[in-house]
Parts: structure tokens; sequence; C-alpha cells
């Protein structure tokens, strides 16, 4: 076992620590207790912990970035919009937005139709619950562990020596040969998503299976009475009454997806021609020195994220 | 086919692609090295998990690690629970100037991802010698705009005007209306919050990542650090996950239907 933690030299630090968040929560809590006069002012104290807070872990630092993505690596020379034309001319940087736009595409149509097909094939089956306490599981799994686990789905070893990885070890008993998964571009992205594509389909599954639960008796009595088949009352009935939470189901997805960065950082690194935004983002701020063009990509994030949660929050509107 | 075998074959494919490489982690860090390549694989857990694990302890300061997302987690949980229910109130019943405008810019920071703000926070970081230590995770942590948005979304809908008003008259003031009626009405929702406040602290990566060393990290941390290593340790690795998993998987399994609805009315936080 590890014999470098010791509790008491932690100790301190820790019970300073929790001295520190208690004592904040005091003095907000006093403030409060003490200056109990009008409602209004009572409401700004009441929000004044959050907001200050806010704007000094996030408003801040976001203003701050977008300054510095004008700026050069060591962020002394103003370098005007040289970190976004790097980002969009040179073939590396290039490389890394043709990824971020693969996994875009992919992950929320993969996520969402496994989860729509399999919400719709389980209902009112008999081991609905069980089906869906399977699929959900890979849920409880951090980014980190998933990608140490799939890690090992892939490996490989060469060809004369035996195959641990259990896709290899499945391939071979299958007659084909074992392949390096993750090393093939441009197939290896392809298989890191398939690893977020196992973690979310889970999540796209119980949102739409409860959607699919909402759907009025009367009008999949009535298509059924018409003489619908499985297939029209998919397209005509299902679908069509579920639209909203289907949205809702893809739109998060292509969020949590462009902001990927676990999952990539664990498994390849970025070799191998599989670095997204988020990762060349890590290595060029705290890796190569180069803060400008770092934030530039974190910028660069940000315009794409934007739209769509904007269309999101319609939807959810609108619902 | 029939429709039905055609069902029963995509039912078992999903569950196969779900469960299994989660089953066999589970054998494979039970078991030694060795096992790995023999012919079959082996398809039932061994005996040597307790071994693994314990060689986990040995490569990574995991006690410090498990300890440090202990802490790190429960602690922004439970800030996050307070200031946000705090807020919450003050956003859903209260009436003062300017609050749709504050309401307005608090949502609209839920659409900023974590990434943009990470640069110069580290800077900041770097400044006032926080680097390497929880304070860093902590504190930039200790409220978010989602929970507050949470709570406001609740407390509107969940505490009666009336009640307050009924308070209000008999002389409750604004911190006890607080503390008798907005809590107790909070709880569930709060409980929710907390959950999944806790749950994001845990897996997160990419601060501790920035801002911790490998001499004082997080699970996450310890656990990247254990796959990277060059020696394709698979079983180590696999050990580590499932120890490092266990308090999430407790969690799951408490409060599963109340976690999967909070992620529901939380979509938003993609």
């Amino acid at each position: 076992m590890d014999l470098d933690f010791d509790f008491g030299a932690e100790q301190p630090k820790l019970v300073m620590l929790l001295l520190g968040v208690v004592a904040f929560l005091a003095v907000v809590g006093l403030i409060i207790l003490v200056l109990d006069r009008t409602s209004r002012f009572t409401a700004t104290i009441m929000l004044a912990p959050a907001l200050i807070l806010m704007t000094i872990g996030l408003l801040v630092p976001t203003i701050r970035t977008a300054l510095l993505s004008f700026m050069s690596g060591d962020s002394q020379r103003f370098v005007g919009l040289d970190n976004y034309v790097w980002m969009f001319t040179q073939p590396e940087a290039l490389l890394t937005l043709r990824n971020t736009l693969i996994w875009l595409v992919l992950t929320p149509l993969l996520v969402t139709s496994i989860g729509l097909v399999y919400a719709v094939l389980v209902d009112r089956t008999r081991f609905e619950r069980l089906a869906k306490a399977l699929v959900f599981l890979p849920m409880a799994i951090s980014f980190v562990g998933a990608g140490i686990i799939w890690k090992f789905v892939y490996a490989y070893r060469p060809e004369e020596a035996d195959q641990i990885g259990l896709l290899n070890q499945i391939v071979v008993w299958l007659g084909g040969e074992p392949r390096q998964w993750l090393l093939e571009a441009p197939y290896n992205t392809f298989f890191l998503i398939l690893v977020l594509v196992w973690i979310q389909a889970g999540f796209a599954t119980v949102v739409l299976s409860a959607a699919i639960k909402g759907i009025p008796a009367e009008i999949v009595e009535a298509a059924r009475l018409d003489g619908a088949g499985p297939f029209s009352m998919f397209f005509r009935v299902t679908l069509p009454s579920i639209r909203n939470a289907v949205i809702v189901v893809g739109v998060t997805q292509a969020i949590g997806t462009l902001k990927l960065f676990d999952i990539v950082r664990t498994m390849t690194n970025g070799n191998f021609d599989t670095s997204v935004i988020a990762v060349d983002m890590y290595n060029n701020a705290f890796r190569f020195g180069e803060t400008g063009k770092g934030a530039a990509l974190a910028v660069f994030l940000f315009v794409l994220v934007m739209p769509i949660v904007w269309y999101q929050r319609k939807v959810q509107k609108a619902r | 086919m029939s429709r039905k075998g055609f069902a029963y074959l995509c039912l078992t494919a999903v569950a196969f692609f779900s469960a299994f490489p989660l089953y066999y982690s589970i054998v494979v860090a039970s078991r030694h090295n060795s096992a790995l390549a023999e012919v079959p694989p082996p398809l039932l857990p061994g005996g040597n998990f307790f071994e693994n694990v314990s060689r986990v302890f040995d490569t990574v300061p995991f006690w410090l690690a498990l300890a440090n997302s202990v802490i790190v987690a429960g602690g922004i949980a439970l800030s996050v629970m307070f200031l946000s229910t705090l807020a919450g109130f003050a956003f859903a019943k209260l009436r003062f100037r300017g609050r749709n405008a504050m309401l307005l810019i608090t949502v609209g920071t839920m659409m900023v991802p974590a990434q943009l703000g990470i640069i110069p926070l580290y800077m900041l970081m770097v400044k006032i010698e926080w680097t390497g230590s929880l304070y860093a995770l902590i504190v930039p942590s200790l409220v978010n705009a989602f929970g507050v948005f949470f709570m406001t979304q609740f407390l509107s809908r969940a505490l009666p005007t009336e009640l307050l008003e009924a308070g209000r008259v008999d002389g409750a003031t604004t911190w006890g209306l607080f503390w008798h009626v907005v809590i107790p009405t909070a709880r569930p929702a709060a409980a929710v919050l907390g959950m999944l406040t806790f749950m994001t602290a845990w897996n997160d990566y990419f601060w501790p990542l920035v801002v911790l060393t490998p001499e004082n990290p997080t699970v996450q941390v310890a656990l990247s650090t254990l796959a990277s290593g060059y020696t394709n340790d698979y079983v180590l690795g696999l050990a580590g996950t499932a120890v490092g998993t266990l308090p999430l998987v407790l969690i799951f399994t408490l409060l599963g239907k109340q976690i999967i609805g909070g992620i529901m009315q939380g979509a938003v936080k993609g």
C-alpha cells in the first residue's frame, strides 16, 4: 500500500481548507442575518456570492481569453489575427478542425439513432427495465475510465503473438487479421467516437424512452386501427410525436462532443491524426507555451458551441 | 427473420456492446497480466483483484487521490447546493430591480464552455500560488450558473408565494423564511443538484490536469498517470478504474432514478 500519503501531514492543509469554506459561507449567512432590512437589499446579498464567484471564475477569464487570442505565445506582443490565420491555414490545425467536424456530425447521429431504435424496441417488452439498466451502465464511468477500458479493448499485439485486446481477439477468432485500431488514420477517429457513443447511448435511450411513454395512447391506437405497420408507425406516429426530445438529445450530444477532451487525451493524446480542438488547445497553451494559439482555439470552440446552445434553448422553451 | 427475432437480435447486440466491455474489464482487473493472452481468454473473474489494487496504490498516490477527490467533490457539492438555493430563492421569489437582467446573464453564462476561461484562470492561480493545491479546484467551482438556474426553476414552481406571505405576516425575516420555509422545500432538488455536482466534480479531468501535479492528484489525474505508463500494464489501469469508479457506482445504485431525472432537466449543461 502507498506510504507517501500521511494523513497527519495533510491534516492542517485540509482543516484550513474546510475552515475557509465554512468561514466563507458563515460570513454570507451572517451578512444576511444582520442586514435584513428591505427585500431588495436582502436579494442583493443573497445573490452576491453566486454573482461575484461567477464573475471572477468565468466572466473575467472569458474576456481575458479573448484578449489573449490576439497576443503572441508568451502573451507579450500584439499579433492581430495571426493565431486565427494559423488555425485556418496550417495543416496540423486544419486536421484538428476536420476531426472535430467528424466528431460533431457522427456522435449526435449515432447516439441519437442507437438510443431511438433501442428505446422503440424495448418499449413495453417484458425485460424493459433490465435492458435500459444495461445500456445505462457506462454512464457511471468517468471519461478517463472509459478511455482506459477501451484502450484495452483496442489493444494490439504483433500478428505472431496472442492478441490480448478484446476486439482483436474477436477478429482473430472470426478468422481476420488483427489491426492497430488506434494508429491507422483516419479510421482511428471513428474508433474513438465509438467510445463516446458507448457512454452516451444510455442517456439517449432513457430520455427518448420517457418521451415515447408520453405519446397519448389514443394516437397509437388510432394508427393501429388504420392498419399502420411497424415502419409507418415509427416514421408517421412515434418520430413526429417525440421530435423535440430527439432534437434535445442530439443538441446535447453536439455540445458535449465539441468540448470533448478526456477520451482523446487518455487514449491517443491527439497523436496519429486524432486531435480535436480541446486537446489542441491544452497542448498549445499548457505544453508548447503557445498561449495565444490556445486562447484562439478556445474562442473558436465558444463560437461553435454558442449557436447550438441558442437553438437548444429555443426548442426547450417551445416545449 | 420475423420481426420479433430481429428485435431480440438488436437488443442483444446493444446490451452486449454496453455491458460486455465493463464486465470484461472487471475480469481482467481481477487476473494476472499473463492470463490476458490465454487462448481462449478468461471469461470469469479471477482471484488477483486485491493484489492488483494494492499494486495500483504502490504505483501512484491513490489514497491521496481518493481523499483529494472526496474533499474536492464533496466541498463543491455542498457549496453549490447552498449558494444555488440562496440565489435561486432570490431569483424565484424576491422582487428587486435588475432581476430579469441578472437572471438572463446567469442563464447566458451556461453557454460558455469551461475551457474558454481556463488559460487566464491558470495564470491567476500561478500568480496567487495556488497551483498544485486543492484551493485551485474548489474555489472557482463553489457555485455555477447551472445550479442557480436549476434551483430557480424548482423554487419558482415548488414554493407557494402564499406561504412566504403568511410567514411575513407572522413577522418572519427573509433569513428566517429562507431557513424555515425555503430550505425544507428545496431539499429534494438540492439533493439531486448535489449528486450531479459531485459526479461532475469527481469525473472532471481537464482543470485538475492543468492545475495539479501527479504528486498531489485527484482520482482522474491518478488514473491517467496509470494509463500513460509505457509498460501498457492494462491490468493496473483497469484495477485503478474499478476502484476509482466505485464511489459513483454506489451513488448511482442508491439514487439512480433521481439522478436520471436531474440529468434530463439539466440536458442543457451538455
